[in-house]
């Protein structure tokens, strides 16, 4: 019985431990944007990683979810007759929700886990120690860039997934289905006010910084706890990171959702 | 032979850039101490460059880089770089680099030294 | 010798989550000199040389550099410290998403706001040192393993260091371009002043650079002393060490039977 006790109290300590490593983690990715080396070639460089990695799947996302929006909405519509709300009902849902929330889930998949394997490989491989030895801070060179190119590209990423996704549902709903194109588009001009699409920035925001703070924590310490280095521990970093990040976001989607409406 | 002047800033007779350096010729100096090289190098009128070395403290890397890219600017156009008062340290980095044949390295007597391999 | 000690470890113990690694390890490390640490594979050299250079923590008064005590360092002295350093991990540890070049170019785009032509040639002049020039422009994956390591030595060369910390330079090295790395170590030190800290287990090489040499076994200094002192050692392991000859693989038979048996023992306890 002690045993069970002392050992929970154990795991507890060491979740608390992790928890506190991780958010030092934050706090020096977030110092970093004040701190020397320059970064704004890296960034460049990320943001070019980052965009080129989620563009197509975001956009493949995105036109196929407006299309189902657009045949879902309709039926249920055409239930009370009101076909004509299609265009706001799909245009809220995806920049209110659907848009901050796959991109994100998107680009934690191409890009997120791409970016914790790879600081997860210079971990195992010393290279962040060589980082380390050259006087050189591994948050600033290393992970602020990242985070700096994901604050830049997941609103705008967010907002190509709404323009597709709406376009997605036109095409359903009014070449497919039959809506007018005058009901549809003036549905979105009509429904959607600044608050909604605040709200899907603020999102995709938050959801920026979520994903690159856990896939390079990831990443950072793959390997560490366990004192070894294989090649093992990045996928196991990357399968990690990846699982908590969506997760995370699906979570901080709820969080955000119900402090702002 | 040499006019002084003041130290960064050489003096131009006939031809001949002169200019005497001091202090580090380092990492953190370099930047400067290149553009007056380099604009001087670039300039049609200098057919030679002389750097004396005797005050200079501490060569390094960057400083070699430094005098191989003011080289490289006067012999495109058949110029020549002379590098006088070397300590013996700064001597044995250049020759560490392999860089000796392309500078004409002087002693204080003026003369040519020859290495022996 | 002359020289005073630039770094001293005074009493440096180790341990890997539990297990010790190194026990009460004393020596000096004297500036513009060479001191070469070898010893049998899992001694504890790297371990070492971690310690050294910050990146293992090092409890209070266990190392002085310069007479300050490394363990004891905050963030800024660190840096400053690490800034003195350059370091040639046992892997390489070449960035892979950069060309051998751009290695080398790091730390100078970093640290110096030298232009980007006088950094080109600087990492010629570093990777010529290490015959290496043709070879700038290719990625740490298309190099071969000793190539990778020269490259190493040649990004840890960058800045031009003060210390110099080198791990098995010459593993995976024929023995002409050793003895091409043994001559650049000997001239690194004479030219340029370089303290340099070498780890080998490579005996000639060891007695033709050291001038300082520090035997390890098991996370302890056997003998530490000049070539000669170490040559003249009576201390058996040494001897042992230095005719290059096998265990007798008693040493530890007690311990390897009862692991057989199935019972798990710590050599060093916990
Ligand atoms: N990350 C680690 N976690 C746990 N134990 C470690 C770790 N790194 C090294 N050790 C242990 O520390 C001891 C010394 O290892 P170290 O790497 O310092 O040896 P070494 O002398 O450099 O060996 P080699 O010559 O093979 O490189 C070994 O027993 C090793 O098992
Ligand atoms: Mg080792």
């Amino acid at each position: 019985m002690t045993r069970l006790v002392q050992s929970l109290g154990a795991a507890t300590l060491d979740q608390l431990a992790h928890l506190g490593r991780m958010g030092l983690f934050l706090v020096y990715m977030i110092r970093g944007i004040v701190k020397p080396p320059g970064k704004f070639w890296s960034v460049i460089k990320q943001i070019h990683f980052i965009g080129t990695k989620s563009f197509f799947v975001i956009g493949f996302t995105a036109a196929f979810t407006g299309m189902v929006l657009g045949l879902q909405g309709y039926y249920t519509l055409s239930k009370f007759g009101s076909e004509g709300l299609l265009g706001s009902g799909v245009a809220l849902s995806l920049i209110r929700e659907l848009g901050p929330v796959l991109s994100a889930l998107m680009v934690t998949g191409r890009a997120g886990s791409a970016i914790c394997a790879e600081i997860g490989i210079m971990r195992i491989d010393e290279q962040i120690d060589a980082l380390e030895c050259m006087a050189i801070d591994p948050y600033s060179y290393l992970i602020t860039p990242k985070l700096l190119a994901g604050l830049v590209c997941l609103p705008l990423l967010t907002a190509y997934c709404d323009v597709v996704g709406i376009f997605g549902g036109y095409l359903v709903g009014v070449d497919l289905l039959g809506v007018s194109p005058g009901a549809y588009l003036s549905g979105v001009e009509n429904s959607v006010v600044w608050k909604d699409v605040y709200m899907g920035m603020v999102k995709s925001l938050g959801f920026a910084v979520l994903m690159i703070w856990i896939c390079t924590y990831k990443g950072f310490y793959a390997g560490v706890d366990d004192g070894n280095f294989g090649p093992e521990q990045v996928g196991r970093a990357t399968t990690n990171a990846v699982v908590l990040s969506s997760v995370s976001i699906l979570a901080a989607d709820y969080v955000v959702t119900s402090i702002l409406l | 032979m040499m006019v002084q002047s003041s130290p960064e800033n050489g003096s131009l007779r006939e031809g001949i850039f002169s200019i005497p350096l001091h202090g580090p010729v380092a990492m953190t100096t370099v930047p400067e101490i290149r553009k007056v090289l380099l604009g001087a190098a670039k300039k049609r009128a200098v057919k030679e460059i002389r750097i004396d070395f005797s005050r200079v403290s501490k060569l390094d890397t960057s400083g070699v880089a430094m005098l191989v890219e003011t080289w490289r600017g006067l012999a495109r156009r058949g110029g020549a770089l002379r590098l006088s008062g070397l300590s013996e340290n700064a001597k044995r980095l250049i020759q560490l680099a392999r860089l000796d044949q392309i500078f004409e390295i002087r002693d204080e007597a003026g003369s040519r030294i020859e290495y022996g391999s | 010798m002359g020289h005073r000690d630039l770094i001293d470890v005074c009493g440096l113990n180790s341990h890997y989550s539990g297990r010790q690694v190194l026990f009460d390890i004393r020596f000096g490390i004297p500036d513009t000199n060479i001191t070469v640490i070898m010893g049998v594979s899992g001694c504890g050299k790297t371990t070492l040389l971690r310690h050294l250079i910050g990146l293992k923590r090092t409890r209070p008064e266990q190392i002085m550099v310069d007479g300050q005590d490394l363990g004891k360092f905050n963030e800024e002295e660190m840096r400053n410290y690490r800034r003195r350093l350059g370091v040639l991990f046992q892997s390489g540890a070449l960035f892979n998403s950069m060309t051998v070049s751009q290695n080398i170019a790091v730390p100078l785009k970093v640290h110096t706001r030298l232009s980007d032509e006088t950094i080109r040639i600087m990492a010629l002049i570093k990777l010529n040192l290490l015959g290496l020039a043709e070879f700038g422009a290719f990625m740490p994956s298309q190099l071969s393993g000793g190539m990778r390591k020269r490259a190493g030595l040649a990004r840890a060369l960058a800045m031009d260091p003060e210390i110099l910390f080198v791990d098995e330079p010459s593993s995976g090295l024929d023995p002409i371009t050793a003895a091409g790395l043994d001559r650049l170590i000997l001239e690194l030190r004479d030219t340029l002043g370089m303290t340099i800290i070498v780890v080998t287990h490579e005996l000639e090489s060891a007695f033709r650079i050291a001038d300082r040499l520090i035997v390890m076994d098991r996370g302890c200094i056997l003998a530490a002393g000049s070539p000669d002192e170490i040559r003249a050692s009576q201390n058996e392991r040494v001897l042992q060490f230095l005719e290059r000859k096998a265990d007798t693989a008693e040493i530890n038979t007690a311990g390897y039977l009862s692991r057989i048996m199935g019972n798990e023992i710590t050599r060093s306890g916990r």
